[in-house]
């Protein structure tokens, strides 16, 4: 009796200073976790459960139809034809980009004049407006007037039809996409170059390794969690491609640029089929998810320290 | 707490109308940019000085597809405006179906049945029930370089009148002038809109998009016809250089376009910009076996909500859409006086005198035809669209089976949405 009372005693402060810490906590969560909730997590559930209808969002009655848009999805050319597409144009864009970000990194890590000015330079790309850029870009690829053809000709090359053409719409992308991204990876490369300590570079030369030795022998395996981290961070971003062709190719010409996300949009807002879309959305959802969780699993691995 | 309980307030009453009693606020969401926003604008305010009572808050929401993407999240987030600019390209009937439009028919005079072409009533009639109130009408035009026509001995006054005309002008008109061995000055080209482009060269074949039924019909003969053209002015004749429609305005404008097709909205700007460059005229499209052309263009629909915001609306809507509105807007657009009473007022009559490029463009709508708005029309304009993408990057393309091929998806199409 004494024992629980005095056990009951105790527990009141200690109860009522949990509850205050627990007021703060949340009090300071909960403006982003309503956020998150509102416009995350509701939607993601409230989609799942429409990709299981067919439903054009304005009509007031939604068909239950089952796995059906799953299993015409997986039975669409066009379908297969978008995921090409992207995986297209991850592979040419992903390890170009990381390639430069890292001789880019490599060269500005050195302090010399200038250094930070150039640092700034490669990555003001990231921070400029998607569409902007590409209306610019736009305008130099145009096949009639633009610059780039104007530049081609001077030297002497043949003009390109760049976004004109269904079999160089996708490298005229690619090409605008590795411009923009190199400074990204560059600022990654050079916060893991940061990290290496300098007495390994000594401790090489002593060794009597040189320039590319240091490299291939401290910087690269040293480097390996940036770098795996890059990659998986690019395949996922550039997963989501949008608001570039979007602005500058409306997935065409004849499909060539048609990539997954621009598939879905066009099949919710022209096509209105929005369980369709939200089925779409549900693969692309297991493909990144997917992409996530083998950086959780092997991300750990592809450390020395 | 506190803090965030006044933000809530302030919040709340931000949502109270500001406005003195009896007034009532609508908003108006439209689709026109460029120079025809001010004239849109004008008008808004013109009508909010005859009726003090109302009061428009008019809100730009992109193009036509851009609007109907709005209009389809607003009716999911119940967000929707009172007055709509709804472009008859695609969408129409699932807006409907919603069941958030005002039905207009009680609003439609017998007066404005005999003012108004049926047809172009057609365009925004779903279940029999009229949506949408024709506002502005467009339809293709030939935009003519008739400078460059005397230069390479063409008589501007003789339009080509027949496809024939057309291919046998363009090739007169394309030339590399300052032989380097490309070609710098085309015969003929399109906009960027190339469904709506297509769909003239195909009810000039005499063919059409859907039959009677409402199954599609784009594996006729009639439209394997209005294809393998396309493909001639690009591949056979050269004419006309693939796969660049998005610059064709700037061709045109710089003089190194012959014959430009694009819609008669297109006029006055493109006058503003030749300016004295070259001599800038407007003729009908060719023919084939018919003299024929698409319209476009929106209408006025009105969302249900309050009674007395669904009167003012309507107010809108009249005043717009009258005989004054019509005529006021298009002198203003370029876009066509589809009204008769309209066309046949003295202002309208002088402008015409003035302008005959716009006359032209009014004329014309005699010949302008129009389905019933499909569920398809999306899969339609989406899927020629990449058709005439590949039947331009390659001269070999299998025309008759892309067109089966087409027809079949958007039949499985129409199938699935019922």
């Amino acid at each position: 009796m004494t024992q629980t009372k005095a056990k009951a005693t105790a527990a009141v402060p200690f109860l009522g200073r949990r509850f205050s810490d627990f007021a703060a906590g949340y009090g300071f969560v909960l403006p982003s976790l309503a956020l998150i909730v509102a416009f995350t997590f509701f939607p993601a559930i409230y989609g799942f459960l429409v990709s299981f209808t067919r439903w054009d969002m304005m009509s007031p009655t939604r068909t239950f139809v089952g796995l059906s848009n799953y299993v015409e999805l997986l039975e669409s050319s066009e379908f297969w034809h978008s995921l090409g597409v992207t995986v297209y144009y991850l592979v040419g864009t992903i390890p170009i980009t990381m390639a430069l970000g890292l001789a880019l990194a490599v060269a500005l890590t050195r302090k010399f004049a200038g250094a930070a000015f150039f640092r700034v330079v490669f990555y003001s790309p990231i921070v400029t407006s998607t569409v902007a850029m590409a209306v610019v870009w736009l305008w130099m690829y145009d096949p009639l007037n633009g610059i780039l053809n104007y530049f081609l000709l001077q030297i002497g090359l043949p003009p390109q039809k760049w976004l004109s053409s269904p079999a160089t719409a996708m490298p005229s992308l690619i090409i605008m996409d590795i411009w923009k991204y190199v400074g990204y990876d560059m600022v990654i490369f050079l916060a893991g170059l940061q990290g290496i300590p300098a007495g390994l570079y000594e401790a090489a030369e002593m060794d009597g390794g040189g320039r590319w030795a240091k490299f291939r022998f401290v910087t690269w395996p040293l480097l390996a969690p940036t770098t795996f981290f890059i990659l998986v961070i690019s395949i996922i971003n550039r997963f989501r491609i949008f608001a570039t062709v979007h602005t500058m190719t409306g997935g065409g010409p004849a499909g060539a640029t048609e990539v997954i996300v621009y598939f879905l949009y066009k099949q919710a807002f022209q096509y209105f089929k929005v369980g369709y879309a939200f089925a779409i959305a549900y693969i692309l959802f297991v493909i990144i998810f997917s992409m996530t969780l083998a950086q959780w699993k092997f991300g750990k691995r592809v450390h020395y320290q | 707490m506190v803090a965030l309980a006044g933000m809530i307030v302030v919040l709340a009453s931000l949502q109270l109308p500001a406005s003195g009693q009896g007034q009532v606020t609508i908003a108006f969401w439209h689709a026109m940019d460029g120079p025809k926003t001010p004239v849109l604008i004008g008008m808004v305010k013109d009508f909010m000085k005859e009726n003090q009572a109302i009061k428009v808050d008019v809100t730009f929401q992109g193009d036509y597809t851009d609007v109907v993407r709005k209009v389809q999240a607003g009716i999911a987030a119940n967000a929707l405006p009172d007055l709509v600019m709804l472009g008859q390209r695609h969408g129409i009937p699932n807006i409907s179906d919603s069941g958030r439009l005002l039905v207009l028919d009680s609003y439609v005079t017998a007066e404005d049945r005999r003012d108004i072409s049926p047809g172009l009533f057609g365009r925004y009639t779903h279940d029999r029930k009229i949506m949408a109130i024709p506002f502005l009408i467009s339809t293709p035009v030939l935009h003519v370089n008739a400078s460059r026509f005397r230069e390479v001995g063409l008589n501007p006054d003789k339009e080509p009148a027949t496809w024939d005309d057309l291919v046998e002008y363009a090739k007169k008109l394309t030339r590399d002038v300052n032989g380097d061995g490309r070609i710098d000055q085309w015969g003929f080209h399109t906009h960027g809109d190339i469904a709506w482009h297509v769909f003239s060269f195909i009810y000039q074949n005499g063919g059409a998009l859907y039959g009677r039924d409402g199954q599609a019909t784009l594996d006729t003969p009639e439209v394997m016809g209005a294809i393998q053209l396309w493909s001639d002015l690009v591949h056979k004749h050269k004419v006309m250089p693939a796969l660049t429609h998005a610059g064709a305005s700037r061709l045109f404008i710089t003089g190194n376009l012959g014959m430009f097709q694009r819609s008669s909205a297109f006029v006055e700007g493109a006058a503003a910009q030749i300016g004295s460059r070259f001599e800038y005229r407007v003729a009908f499209l060719p023919k084939k076996k018919f003299l024929a052309v698409p319209s476009g263009g929106a209408g006025l629909g009105v969302f249900r909500s309050t009674p007395e915001k669904e009167k003012a609306a309507i107010a809108l809507l009249k005043w717009l859409t009258g005989t004054q509105g019509i005529a006021r807007f298009s002198k203003g657009t370029g876009y066509i006086t589809f009204r008769r009473s309209s066309a046949a007022l003295p202002e309208m009559q002088t402008f015409f005198a003035d302008n005959p490029r716009e006359h032209v463009a009014s004329q014309q709508i005699e010949y302008a035809r129009t389905n019933p708005p499909s569920r398809a029309d999306g899969a339609v304009w989406d899927g020629l669209e990449k058709l005439i993408e590949r039947v331009e990057a390659d001269s070999n393309a299998n025309i008759p089976a892309l067109l089966k091929e087409l027809n079949a998806r958007v039949n499985r199409e129409l199938a699935q949405s019922r």
